[in-house]
């Protein structure tokens, strides 16, 4: 019982994590095939397109300025316009709260399911 | 494993993929639902005028608050933070030309990220958005895609998926005991009745749900594009946040699983080991452990097939589609129209003007640290984190009471300046207008009652029906509790009462109102009935 407490603890615990590093994940939409790499943030002409099986996705974000990512594609860095991929955001949530808030709802679905099921 | 048990594992997978094949079209209350007719139609352009909003009667948004404040530990009263989000609705409310429309948002003291809207223009969403969007152009995203669906008037939805579902004919199933013996066994014939009830009823509200939300989320585009906030920064990155929680929470789902698997594995084990004979014999003890090892596998390899088949169907029924394709239709939007996605710098600076206001700031800082207490009540330090959550502001709000009150009955003895008779700590909570939380009442007089203290149970629930007086949600709950303590005549008569007035859950009225008795043969008349229904379909195969 015990045992079966603190590894629920445990678990809930991890589910509250300070928000994770944003990275990229993929292209975007989908099917764009490849991707513009800039020299600078802001830059209008890109130095190279990359594919996107090239990028070495998931990219961890360095640094960010307007809508410009700094990332390391094949250990160069490069920007890349926001716009253009997709990003895998952390968010300050958690299952705390789960056991009361289990009941139905009568309201439209809302921004998106509920995780803590 | 003998070959008959695992033909019996595998049977109701092929049936569930035949009813799969075989689904009813959908119920005609459905197709008529508005938005299903443009499921193949090429969406409209982010840029064009909205289309005019459909003519609605408006439930009253004061009742619809009352109600929601009623689930789960209701809402966070914060007013600062309040009126910076409905300055934000007046803004959507009026780039959409509706700006008289009633509704407020509110902000609910769930911990997981949440938001949803009603039709009576009521937002609600949860403390955490607040805590995670970067921007004012990703929170306006947030809140112009929960007024879409209001603006949509998809509403009309809850009632027939409602009569939908009466049309089934499955209710009298009561198929809520396939989760009692699935989570226990695995698979087995009453699941596999309900997962096909389930597919065929929700496969197309899921659907028309579907269509809901890129509407929405296209609705969102137009109001934040007109506004001028970045689509980047806002709509595009309100979705990447939902997609990094979805994905938090499948890794904690796996995480569980695994967990339960190695349980279910040593139960298995444990009980093999009681059953076997016991036998010096070193052959003999062999034999009894490798079956006892297979008779684990077989029962992890059920529950593994339970829960991929479930997590299968949730994707197949679930209302929001997978949030990569809402992100992929968004950008593809984008791509088409260039104008939506010119570089717009994102508004951060009103944002964090308003989650520094003082009272705001130090709410949702409580509200974190009750979160944290919650989550592990038992760690050396949750009462003092409670206490702390429970103190300023949120002295008297619910999650951080039931905080520390979780926190201290989890630690051995006393302790030192609280109060022997923990629940009283909720007396703050029923005595603060703007915070009582429903929930904190039902957990009061449930734990009274448990206690033998019976009319001190029934003050406490009287109290808070008093102010949840025209909340449908705490109907349940007291039709059960006055069956419990009053006799289940009473508890029909107000079952009776409460289909009158709410009839949004006069079924769950009529349920809760059911005697141990009565709910004992329901159970034993469905498994009879699924068993026969089953070995039917089976023949018939």
């Amino acid at each position: 019982m015990k045992l079966a407490f603190f590894l629920a603890a445990g678990l809930a615990a991890a589910a509250f994590s300070a928000q994770a590093q944003d990275r990229i994940v993929a292209a975007s939409p989908s099917s764009r095939t490849a991707v513009d790499l800039f020299a600078s943030a802001g830059a209008t002409a890109p130095v190279r397109q990359a594919p996107v099986a090239e990028l070495g996705l998931p990219l961890t974000i360095q640094e960010s300025k307007a809508s410009y990512h700094r990332v390391a594609v094949a250990g160069q860095d490069y920007w890349i316009k926001g716009v253009h991929v997709r990003i895998l955001r952390g968010a300050e949530g958690g299952c705390a709260t789960q056991r009361i808030d289990s009941q139905p709802t009568i309201a439209t679905p809302g921004a998106g399911t509920n995780a803590c099921k | 494993m003998p070959a008959s048990k695992a033909r019996r594992g595998l049977w109701p997978l092929a049936l569930l993929c035949a009813l799969l094949a075989g689904c009813e079209t959908m119920p005609q209350s459905l197709s008529q639902l508005p938005g299903i007719s443009s499921l193949t139609q090429k969406p409209a352009s982010p840029l064009d005028p909205l289309p005019a909003p459909e003519t609605r009667s408006w439930p009253d948004p004061v009742q619809d608050m009352v109600n929601q404040r009623a689930r789960g530990f209701g809402l966070v009263n914060a007013p600062e933070a309040q009126r910076y989000l409905n300055g934000l609705l007046t803004r959507i409310k009026a780039a959409a030309l509706v700006p008289n429309w009633p509704g407020e948002v509110y902000l609910l003291a769930q911990s997981s990220l949440s938001a949803y809207a009603t039709g009576a223009g009521n937002i609600y969403i949860s403390l955490p958005w607040l805590q995670s969007v970067q921007s004012e152009d990703e929170l306006v995203a947030l809140l112009a895609h929960e007024f879409g669906h209001i603006y949509l008037h998809y509403h009309s939805l809850e009632g027939a998926i409602a009569s939908a579902d009466t049309a089934a004919g499955f209710a009298s199933l009561g198929l809520g005991i396939a989760y009692k013996t699935a989570q226990a066994q695995g698979w087995n014939q009453v699941d596999t009745l309900q997962a096909s009830y389930a597919l065929g009823k929700t496969l197309t509200t899921a659907l028309y749900g579907q269509t809901q939300e890129g509407a929405a989320d296209r609705f969102a585009l137009h109001i934040t594009h007109k506004l001028g906030y970045s689509y980047e920064h806002g709509a595009k990155a309100f979705l990447e946040r939902q997609a990094g929680w979805e994905q938090q929470n499948d890794a904690l789902e796996l995480q569980k699983q695994e967990a339960l698997k190695k349980a279910l594995q040593a139960s298995t084990l444990e009980n093999a080991a009681r059953k076997a004979p016991k036998s010096n014999n070193a052959v003999s003890t062999a034999l009894n452990d490798a079956s006892a090892n297979l008779q684990a596998g077989l029962n992890v390899g059920m529950n593994q097939a339970s829960f991929d088949l479930t997590r299968w169907i949730g994707k197949l029924t679930s209302a929001h589609p997978d949030t990569v394709k809402r992100q992929d239709s968004l950008a593809e939007i984008a791509d088409q129209y260039p104008a939506i996605a010119e570089e717009r710098p994102a508004a951060q600076a009103p944002l964090q003007a308003a989650l520094a206001q003082k009272r705001t700031q130090a709410i949702l800082k409580n509200y974190q640290t009750a979160y944290k207490a919650m989550e592990a009540p038992q760690s050396p330090g949750a009462v003092a984190l409670a206490r702390q959550a429970a103190s300023g502001p949120t002295a008297t709000h619910a999650v951080p009471l039931f905080a520390l009150y979780t926190a201290a009955s989890a630690q051995p003895g006393a302790v030192r300046g609280l109060p022997r008779d923990l629940g009283s700590l909720f007396d703050a909570n029923f005595n603060s207008e703007a915070d009582r939380a429903w929930a904190l009442y039902t957990e009061r007089s449930t734990r009274l009652k448990e206690s033998g203290q019976r009319d001190a149970s029934k003050r406490v629930l009287e109290r808070g029906l008093q102010h949840f007086a025209v909340a449908e949600e705490t109907m349940p709950y007291a039709v059960k509790f006055y069956g419990e303590t009053d006799g289940w005549d009473r508890a029909k008569q107000q079952a009776q009462q409460c289909r009158q007035r709410f009839p949004r859950v006069a079924e769950r009225c009529q349920t809760a109102a059911r005697s141990p008795q009565e709910v004992a043969e329901i159970d034993r008349r469905s498994e009879k009935k699924a068993s026969e229904l089953t070995d039917r379909w089976l023949k018939k195969k």
